[in-house]
C-alpha cells in the first residue's frame, strides 16, 4: 500500500469555495478517518484523492509522486460507497472477482479462487459466495462492498460513509470488523463519516473537516481529550460536552447563575471570562461532592444513565454507571474532575495549557 | 387524564397476522414505549389505538370506555408523526393554534392556550416564523406544540424524532420526558431505536414479529431480558451470548473453554437441562473483566474507544466475538490473547431450543 499526502488542496465550485487549504498525510498502513458535518468537504476531498474532481490549487502525492494528471483509472484506488453498487445478476464470487478479472488485471484463474475465498472468509460471507447479491440483506451486501473493495491491493481504499444506511446492530458489527480487517491487513484507509462515534472507534487518526477547512488532526485520544476548538469538542462525545460561560475570580473559577464554583488548576492561565467545557462522565454525583444540584430528569441506558442536573439557571449533563437511584427533583452534591476541564476563549479557541 | 387497555386486539392483513393478539394496560400518566424492528407491528398497534386502523379482533378502552369503533376524532387523542405535517402557508403560531380553531375555541382561549404550550416547549421567538424558515428541531416542535395545544386525555407518538439529526434528537428526548414529567399525559409512543426507549419510557413493550416478545420497566428488559431477542437488541452492543454444553455445574464453552457457573444458579440449570445440555450464557459488556488470572481465554479482536471508556472486542473461538467494556486507558494491540471473568450477578442463561430466558430458583 502507499503514504497519501494532500497539500494545499483548494477547490473551489463557482463562488463556493469547497477545499480551502486542505493539507494531511496519511500514512502507509494506517485508518485515517474524515470527520465532519454534511457540506463540510469530506466527500469532495476524497473525490479529489480518487482523481474524480480536479483541484483547483494544491497537490495529491501517492509515495511522494505527484498523481496530479493521473486519471482515476491510473491512480490504483479502490472506493466504497454508501449505496452499494453490485451486480444484482451476478453471484457474490462474481461480484467480487469481478475487479481481478478486468482486462487490465488478467489474474489467473487460481489466483482469484483464492484471493475472493480469503476475502469472503475474513468477512464472514462464504456462505453467500453462490447466492445473487438481489436476494441479500443490507448488512450482507455492504460486507459483499466491501470484500469487492479489498479483494484488490490498491495503493488505498477510499470509503464514503459505507455504512450510513445499515441500521445500529449492523453498523456496530460492521464497525468492529472493518477495524480487524484494516489492522490485519495493514491497508492504508481513508474513511469518511459524520459519525463520530464511527471516527472514535475506528481511526487510527481523525483529521476534523469543518466548511472546507481543517480544524484539528490527532488521534482519537487527542481529539476527545484535547479538542482544539468548542466545534470539535462539542462534535465528538455522547451526550455532548457541557459548554458553559465562566468567568475568572482570583485562583477561581466560576459559572454565573449556577452553583459551579473550581479552583483553577495550577498551571492554568485563563483570560477573565471564557467557556468551560465539562465532558459528561467528569460531572461525577457524590455524597461528598462540593458542589450543589437538583435532579432535572434522569435518562436510564443501561449500561449508564445520563442525569441532568440543574444547577442555578444551567444544566449539567452527568452520566454515571448502571440505573440510578436518584429522582427527579432530588437534591444532589457531585464533583467535577479537575484535571479534565476544557477551557476556550470567547470565539471557541483551546486556552489555558 | 387517561387509561388505555388492549384486550386481545389484533391485526390481520388476509392471514398474515401485523398484530398477535395482544393484551397492554397503559396506566393513567404513564409513558409507554412500543420498540421494535420495522416490521414487527408497534405501528400498526399505535394506529389501531388512534382508531386509524381498524382492529380484526380484541377491544379497546380509553379510561374503561370501550372506543373499538369510535371514529378517531371522537377518542380525544393525540397523534404526533414522524414526519411533521404542518400547513406550510400558515405561522407557527397559527399552525399551534389551528386543531382550537377547527373546534371553535374562543379567540382568547386560543390565544393563551397557544402561549402556555409554546412557553413550556421553548419556542416564543419562532412563532411568527412559517414552516419552511424553521429549523428541524423547531419544526418538530411546532408538531408537538400542536398536539399539545389541545390537552388531550392521551398522546400516540409514531417516531416523532425519527427525521432528526443525532444532536438534535437527544436534546428533544429529554424535552419531550420533560414534558411528560409536568404534565403526566398518557403517553403511548413508538420508536425502532432501544437507546430512545430505554432513555424515556417508564415500561417498554419489545415488539418482533407481530408479537410482544417482553413488557417491563428499563432495568428488567435490559437485565432480564425474557428471550434471546430481547437480549440481542436493547443494549448497544447487545447482550453477549455464547453457547455452549453444560455438564453439571460447568458450562463447555469453544474449544475446550470451560465457565463454572455461579452456585445459586446450578439448581436451575441442572432442572433445565437434566444436567447435560445445551445453553446459552448471556452476559452483558460491562459483566465481563479482564484479567491474568481470570477463567476464560480469548484473543483480542478489535479495540474501540468510544470517548469515556473502551470496548474490547474478544474472539472466543469457532467465530464467536463477545464484547467487553473497559476503562479508556486500556489499550491492547490486536490478536494478543487475554482471559476474563464474568460478574456473578449479571450472568444470565437461555435455553437454546425455545430462545427463552431460564428463570433462576434463587437469585445469584
Amino acid at each position: 500500500m502507499s503514504n497519501v499526502t494532500l497539500r494545499h488542496i483548494t477547490k473551489r465550485f463557482k463562488d463556493v469555495t469547497a477545499l480551502d487549504d486542505v493539507s494531511f498525510d496519511i500514512r502507509d498502513g494506517e485508518f485515517f478517518v474524515l470527520l465532519g458535518h454534511t457540506g463540510a468537504g469530506k466527500t469532495t476531498t476524497l473525490r479529489v484523492i480518487a482523481g474524480l474532481e480536479r483541484q483547483d490549487g494544491g497537490d495529491v502525492l501517492f509515495d511522494e509522486e505527484p498523481v496530479n494528471t493521473f486519471a482515476p483509472a491510473d491512480r490504483d484506488i479502490a472506493f466504497v460507497f454508501q449505496q452499494y453498487s453490485l451486480y444484482p445478476n451476478m453471484t457474490v464470487f462474481d461480484n467480487l472477482a469481478f475487479p481481478l478479472r478486468s482486462p487490465k488485471r488478467k489474474t489467473p484463474a487460481d489466483e482469484i479462487q483464492a484471493r475472493v475465498t480469503e476475502v469472503a472468509e475474513k468477512l464472514r460471507i462464504t456462505h453467500l459466495l453462490d447466492r445473487k447479491t438481489a436476494r441479500l440483506s443490507g448488512g450482507e451486501m455492504q460486507r459483499v462492498s466491501i470484500g469487492r473493495a479489498i479483494v484488490r491491493q490498491p495503493r488505498i481504499y477510499l470509503m464514503d460513509e459505507p455504512l450510513s444506511n445499515l441500521d445500529a446492530k449492523l453498523r456496530e458489527a460492521l464497525r468492529v470488523e472493518l477495524q480487524h480487517l484494516q489492522k490485519t491487513e495493514g491497508s492504508t484507509t481513508l474513511f469518511v463519516t459524520h459519525d463520530q462515534i464511527e471516527a472514535l472507534t475506528m481511526a487510527d487518526r481523525i483529521a476534523v473537516l469543518n466548511a472546507g477547512r481543517i480544524v484539528q488532526i490527532g488521534t482519537p485520544y487527542d481529539i476527545y481529550d484535547h479538542p482544539a476548538t468548542t466545534f470539535v469538542a462539542q462534535l465528538v462525545g455522547i451526550p455532548r460536552i457541557n459548554l458553559l460561560r465562566a468567568t475568572r475570580e482570583n485562583g477561581t473559577l466560576h459559572v454565573p447563575d449556577s452553583t459551579v464554583r473550581l479552583d483553577i488548576p495550577p498551571g492554568k492561565t485563563l483570560p477573565e471570562t471564557f467557556l468551560l467545557g465539562i465532558r459528561p462522565e467528569d460531572v461525577r454525583p457524590t455524597s461528598g461532592g462540593a458542589l450543589q444540584g437538583e435532579v432535572a430528569l434522569t435518562e436510564p441506558l443501561g449500561v449508564e444513565t445520563v442525569i441532568h442536573i440543574r444547577s442555578g439557571k444551567h444544566i449539567l449533563l452527568s452520566i454515571v454507571p448502571g440505573i440510578t437511584d436518584l429522582k427527579i427533583g432530588d437534591p444532589v452534591a457531585f464533583s467535577i474532575v479537575q484535571e479534565r476541564l476544557h477551557t476556550f476563549d470567547l470565539n471557541g479557541v483551546r486556552v489555558g495549557e | 387524564m387517561a387509561t388505555i387497555e388492549l384486550i386481545n386486539v389484533e391485526k390481520k392483513f388476509g392471514d398474515v397476522h401485523a398484530v398477535k393478539p395482544m393484551n397492554l394496560t397503559v396506566r393513567d400518566g404513564e409513558f409507554v414505549v412500543l420498540l421494535g424492528p420495522s416490521g414487527c407491528g408497534k405501528t400498526t398497534t399505535l394506529r389501531m389505538i388512534s382508531g386509524l386502523e381498524a382492529v380484526t379482533g380484541g377491544q379497546i378502552l380509553l379510561n374503561g370506555r370501550d372506543v373499538t369503533w369510535e371514529r378517531p376524532s371522537d377518542r380525544d387523542i393525540a397523534f404526533v408523526f414522524q414526519f411533521f405535517a404542518l400547513y406550510s402557508h400558515m405561522t407557527a403560531r397559527e399552525n399551534i393554534a389551528f386543531p382550537l380553531q377547527a373546534q371553535g375555541e374562543r379567540r382568547e382561549v386560543v390565544r393563551q392556550r397557544v402561549e402556555e404550550v409554546s412557553r413550556l416547549l421553548r419556542m416564543e421567538h419562532v412563532l411568527d416564523v412559517r414552516p419552511g424558515a424553521l429549523s428541524g428541531g423547531d419544526q418538530q416542535r411546532v408538531a408537538l406544540a400542536r398536539a399539545l395545544v389541545r390537552r388531550p386525555a392521551a398522546f400516540l407518538m409514531d417516531e416523532p424524532l425519527g427525521a432528526l439529526d443525532a444532536d438534535f434528537r437527544e436534546t428533544m428526548r429529554a424535552e419531550i420526558k420533560r414534558l411528560h414529567i409536568d404534565q403526566h399525559a398518557t403517553t403511548v409512543y413508538v420508536t425502532h431505536d432501544q437507546i430512545e426507549a430505554m432513555a424515556m419510557g417508564d415500561r417498554i413493550v419489545v415488539m418482533s414479529d407481530a408479537d410482544v416478545q417482553q413488557v417491563g420497566t428499563p432495568a428488567e428488559v435490559y437485565h432480564d431480558p425474557a428471550n434471546l431477542f430481547v437480549a440481542r437488541f436493547i443494549g448497544s452492543p447487545g447482550m453477549n451470548l455464547v453457547p455452549g454444553r453444560y455438564v453439571r455445574g460447568v458450562l463447555h464453552l469453544a474449544e475446550g473453554a470451560t465457565y463454572k457457573v455461579p452456585d445459586a444458579w446450578a439448581p436451575s440449570l441442572d432442572a433445565a437441562t437434566r444436567g447435560d445440555g445445551d445453553l446459552i450464557l448471556g452476559f452483558r459488556p460491562e459483566a465481563a473483566t479482564v484479567g491474568v488470572d481470570s477463567a476464560i481465554p480469548a484473543t483480542v479482536y478489535a479495540t474501540d474507544l468510544h470517548g469515556g471508556y473502551t470496548m474490547l472486542h474478544l474472539e472466543l473461538g469457532n467465530n464467536t466475538i463477545i464484547h467487553a467494556r473497559t476503562t479508556r486507558e486500556a489499550k491492547y494491540a490486536i490478536n494478543t490473547p487475554v482471559r476474563f471473568d464474568l460478574d456473578p450477578a449479571m450472568v444470565r442463561f437461555f435455553d437454546p431450543a425455545t430462545e427463552a430466558a431460564i428463570i433462576p430458583e434463587v437469585r445469584a
